[in-house]
């Protein structure tokens, strides 16, 4: 038995830059060959849970990155229901924090529901809502209790500049880029021997194959590879992307706009803006013809949901949308792609490969799918009213997060619980999915006290929000000091 | 149930019970609850678990308790870990410490460094590289500094205590909180016919209890939870052999030591555990492959010339957890809800899992077929990761000295622990929520994994043996520090009885 030593990784876009780039930074004897056909895309990628895994990959601070990536800093999600007339800030950070109790949000029911907004008790949500920014790194949360070392903050990335990025970068890590392969069928068959030739008939091989590709058209199907098939979750969706330039928002927020028959997920980048329209295909077609933007290319695609049952199979392992879609609207698929290497570099395989690798693999990725698949399918159910009469229609594991949450204001046990449970519950409280029952709950404070204790901590989140400057200054002097440094 | 004023009963004064007793007052203080317990002064407990993990640290800050006035009241010691012998092979011992082993270097968990020098040679044993362990080996104790990100907070402390004067300390706590006790045994119980709810508890002295909701800590009688309500309880006895246990105090002769000891016999294994006033002596067997009086007689071999306080108390057992631990109106808290053998000090611990579940999801409005099966899916998880755990002892040895043994390395294991086995073994991987522990025992039994973190190849042999070697030095200069174990109790209870 030896350790792995070479892989191949196929893919097209940025998903296969960054798997062949993080590969070789964190395996430093590792050889890796990446298969590179690229799609042209554009667009945006954002990334906030693992940005910092990111940054370590990349061996960037947070703001080169923004700056060599046309991007824009990531706090919070603005999710509007236009048809019930609801909208909050989502974000990863915490809401009220309280020494007091463990659970801001059974002190947030019991005193100040309905009249208040979850959001108002959250810096992040805050600063997202007034378009502000703050230095992370070390802030005082709305409690007063020190953050150290935690960056909430995430960052919007431009797809393109991105990958040239991750393509230069392949190249200073030493990564053999292979720029033109044979067929692509012969390239699949090929790739699964561990083999690719390019078109001057030099073969490449390797002991593991990594099949990071974007594939439009939904999860790859293979010969004797099951998928377990999510579309039904989700409806009947179609989708396309456009990115309109200048468009610069001056409060740059990334919005999740839902309607009656279609969804807009429109993210800020520092030269425009980009688009993604989920709907069905009548309200796409119509958008698509309407649009004033007649610049932009506009394809229209049906949107499949699912993940294949057995992501590693022998020497072959699929990641990234290759893999599952479990939505990337609440959760990133760059996030889930950090995952997801993670998770490999845990089992990293040796050679002859060992059955019960892969099967754990399957069984954690799977297990990870779902999960963010049903923090997708709670946001839609939410959105479309939250009826309980509709649970019925829910994964099992997501029936049970929501009904255990209603009878107690507590999530159930989950093995993997991804995101964590914290924006769970900030999901269904911004979403005004309120518990029904709550255990007893005992305060170290009279009940009249309470009015100062929360008014003590709206203070300090407009506060800390009133001394922030805004995002748009804040980055275009991040751009002027660094053309300075860069001068001198 | 009723709406307001909802009146819980416990039935069982031990350990269980009034830990169950103390962790509902603090926490519904105020509320409109009314908590009784029932217990029988002629019915002794089994007095579960002298031995602790450090999560019982967490339960007394919970109810708002003194340390020192706690260590004082149950005669209670510093732990840092539990040394095992004679388990891997005869003649081989390791430390479980309690905290890391090592640190994180860049992201990759230490024990994928250690591999990687004990491939090359260039490494001392596994738990040379925790505070925890080197203090052990010296008999020594300070309080770790949570708030340091260096040696001085990667260690972690739990105590041995008597569990009866614990039982005591915690019923004062609990009656000066308004729990009200009742001394009575239950003759029979009374159930709704048509919910089949318990609905009162009728005591031989005429007395009726009523209530809408009853904790079971009846021990291993499981009066209420088995008896009233036919919850099933499923054997784990085919993977844990050993059901027989003998217990006795002895006298001590040797100074305080901060661990546990569990000595590994031909048929089980023996604890001793060092308090205050006296050391905890048991012997664990399988009934199947030791006879009674060879046990005791093994258990007075281990003496080293102790006096024995008292006559061994003999316990008949079968490891394993009801299915349902919250059935109807009722839930079943330690002994009445499942056992399994205290080789890792998890007897009490699996109190607290109850204890936790229960303040998380009672509710008494809430739908409450729905938070009985959260709170059994809870508990069930973490009774099956422990008896995991446990098992792990056992098939992960290499004697063959005796049947038991024999026994042990052929059995069939659970596939979740199959499962979890192959991966150590072959990469070293270690699912979070066993992180550190499950490392320390593993290698500690002689299961090395076959590779290590593909990251760690960035390193050259040098480099890693030169990490290896500055984390012992530091942490030998850290434990030359401290006090010795039995100095510093000392000194914690001289400066108690000054103040």
């Amino acid at each position: 038995m030896r350790g792995l030593e070479s892989v191949l990784v196929l893919g097209n876009s940025w998903h296969s830059l960054l798997v062949a780039c993080s590969l070789k930074k964190k395996i430093a004897n590792l050889k890796v060959t990446l298969s590179y056909n690229e799609l042209k895309t554009n667009g945006a990628v954002s990334v906030r849970r693992e940005l910092s895994s990111l940054l370590s990959v990349l061996e960037l601070t947070q703001e080169s990155l923004l700056r060599l990536c046309d991007g824009t800093y990531f706090l919070a999600h603005h999710i509007v229901d236009e048809s019930y007339g609801r909208e909050f800030y989502w974000s990863v950070d915490d809401y009220g924090i309280s020494d007091e109790v463990q659970d801001f949000h059974q002190l947030f029911e019991r005193f100040l529901w309905p009249e208040a907004r979850y959001d108002d008790f959250c810096v992040t949500a805050q600063l997202s809502k007034y378009g502000k920014v703050i230095d992370l790194q070390r802030h005082v949360s709305a409690a007063g209790a020190q953050k150290k070392e935690q960056n909430y903050s995430g960052l919007h990335l431009n797809i393109i500049p991105f990958t040239r990025l991750l393509l230069r970068y392949a190249t200073y890590l030493g990564i053999t880029v292979v720029n033109e392969v044979t067929a692509p069928c012969k390239e699949k068959n090929e790739a699964v021997k561990g083999e690719a030739l390019d078109s001057a008939g030099a073969r490449h091989t390797a002991d593991f194959v990594i099949d990071a590709s974007y594939i439009q058209e939904g999860i790859s199907s293979e010969p004797n590879q099951d998928v377990h098939d999510w579309t039904h979750y989700f409806g009947n969706q179609y989708a396309t992307r456009l990115f309109v330039a200048n468009d610069f928002n001056p409060n740059p927020t990334s919005s999740l706009v839902f309607s009656s028959d279609s969804l807009v997920n429109a993210i800020p980048l520092r030269t425009g803006v980009a688009y993604e329209y989920l709907g069905n295909k009548i309200v796409l077609d119509k958008f698509l013809t309407q649009s004033p933007h007649s610049a932009a290319k506009k394809t229209l695609r049906q949107n499949t949901y699912g993940c294949l049952c057995r992501p590693w199979q022998g020497r072959k392992l699929a990641l990234g949308l290759a893999a599952a879609r479990p939505g990337n609207l609440l959760v990133s698929e760059l996030d889930l792609l950090m995952q997801e290497l993670a998770l490999l570099i845990g089992l990293w395989p040796s050679v002859p490969f060992q059955p019960s690798l892969a099967q754990e693999y399957n069984r954690l990725a799977t297990t990870l799918y779902c999960s963010v698949r049903d923090m997708h399918l709670l946001g839609y159910w939410l959105i479309q009213g939250g009826e309980l009469s509709d649970l019925q229609s829910l994964p099992t594991e997501l029936r049970k997060e929501v009904e255990v949450f209603i009878a107690s204001s507590r999530l159930p046990h989950r093995d993997e619980r991804y995101p964590a449970a914290a924006e769970w519950i900030s999901l269904l409280m911004g979403l005004k999915k309120w518990p029904i029952h709550f255990p007893p709950l005992r305060l170290e404070r009279a009940d009249n006290e309470f009015p100062d204790f929360f008014q003590s901590i709206l203070n300090k989140v407009r506060e800390i929000v009133a001394n922030a400057p805004q995002q748009v200054a804040h980055i275009n002097d991040l751009l002027r000091s660094q053309n300075n440094h860069a001068e001198r | 149930m009723a709406t307001n004023n909802a009146r819980m009963v416990i039935l069982g004064g031990g350990t269980a019970g009034w830990m169950t007793a103390a962790a509902l007052a603090k926490k519904f203080s105020g509320m409109p609850l009314s908590l009784r317990l029932i217990e029988s002064e002629e019915l002794g407990t089994v007095g579960v678990g002298e031995s602790t993990i450090p999560h019982i640290r967490h339960f007394n800050q919970f109810l708002g308790i003194d340390e020192a006035d706690f260590v004082r009241a149950t005669k209670a010691t510093f732990k840092l870990g539990i040394q095992f012998r004679n388990w891997g092979e005869l003649g081989e011992e390791y430390i479980h410490p309690f905290g890391s082993v090592g640190f994180d270097i860049n992201g990759v968990e230490f024990q994928h460094f250690w591999v990687s020098a004990y491939q090359s040679g260039n490494a001392a044993s596994f738990d040379d590289y925790s505070v925890a362990a080197a203090a052990i080996k010296k008999n020594r104790f300070a309080y770790p500094q949570s708030d340091d990100t260096g040696w001085r907070g990667s260690y972690n402390y739990a105590f041995h205590f008597d569990a009866a004067l614990y039982a005591s300390y915690l019923r004062r706590y609990a009656e000066d909180r308004s729990v009200v006790r009742l001394e009575g045994k239950v003759k029979h119980t009374e159930c709704d016919p048509v919910t089949g709810n318990i609905c009162s508890l009728h005591l031989e002295s005429g007395e009726v209890v009523e209530a809408d909701f009853f904790v079971d800590c009846t021990g291993f009688r499981a009066l209420l939870i088995n008896g009233s309500l036919g919850a099933e309880f499923e054997s784990w006895a085919h993977w844990l052999p050993c059901d027989r246990a003998l217990a006795m105090p002895s006298t001590k002769v040797v100074g305080l030591s901060p661990y546990t000891r569990a000595t590994a016999h031909s048929a089980g294994w023996c604890w001793q555990i060092p308090l205050q006033h006296r050391v905890g002596n048991g012997c664990v067997y399988a009934s199947e492959f030791m006879q009674d009086d060879l046990a005791y007689q093994h258990l007075l071999s281990q003496l080293e010339g102790a006096a024995l306080l008292e006559e061994p108390r003999k316990f008949r057992f079968v490891a394993g957890m009801r299915q349902q631990q919250w059935r109807k109106n009722c839930v079943a808290i330690g002994l009445s809800g499942g056992f399994l053998e205290p080789l890792e000090s998890t007897s009490i611990y699996l109190i607290q899992v109850g204890i936790k579940a229960l303040l998380d999801l009672f509710s008494p409005r809430a739908d409450q077929q729905l938070l009985q099966h959260e709170f059994n899916a809870r508990v069930t998880a973490e009774y099956v990761r422990i008896r995991d755990f446990i098992i792990m002892h056992y098939a992960e040895t290499r004697r063959d000295d005796s049947a038991f043994w024999r026994y042990c390395q052929t059995m069939s294991l659970p596939d979740s622990l199959v499962q979890r086995q192959n991966i150590f073994q072959q990469v070293g991987h270690v699912d979070h929520l066993q992180y550190g522990v499950y490392a320390a025992v593993c290698i500690g039994q002689g299961v090395i994994p076959q590779h290590f973190d593909p990251r760690v190849g960035g390193y050259s042999e040098a480099t890693v043996a030169g990490y290896l070697a500055r984390m012992r030095n530091e942490i030998a200069q850290l434990v030359d520090e401290m006090p010795s174990a039995e100095l510093f109790i000392n000194h914690l209870l001289n400066n108690e009885e000054h103040s």
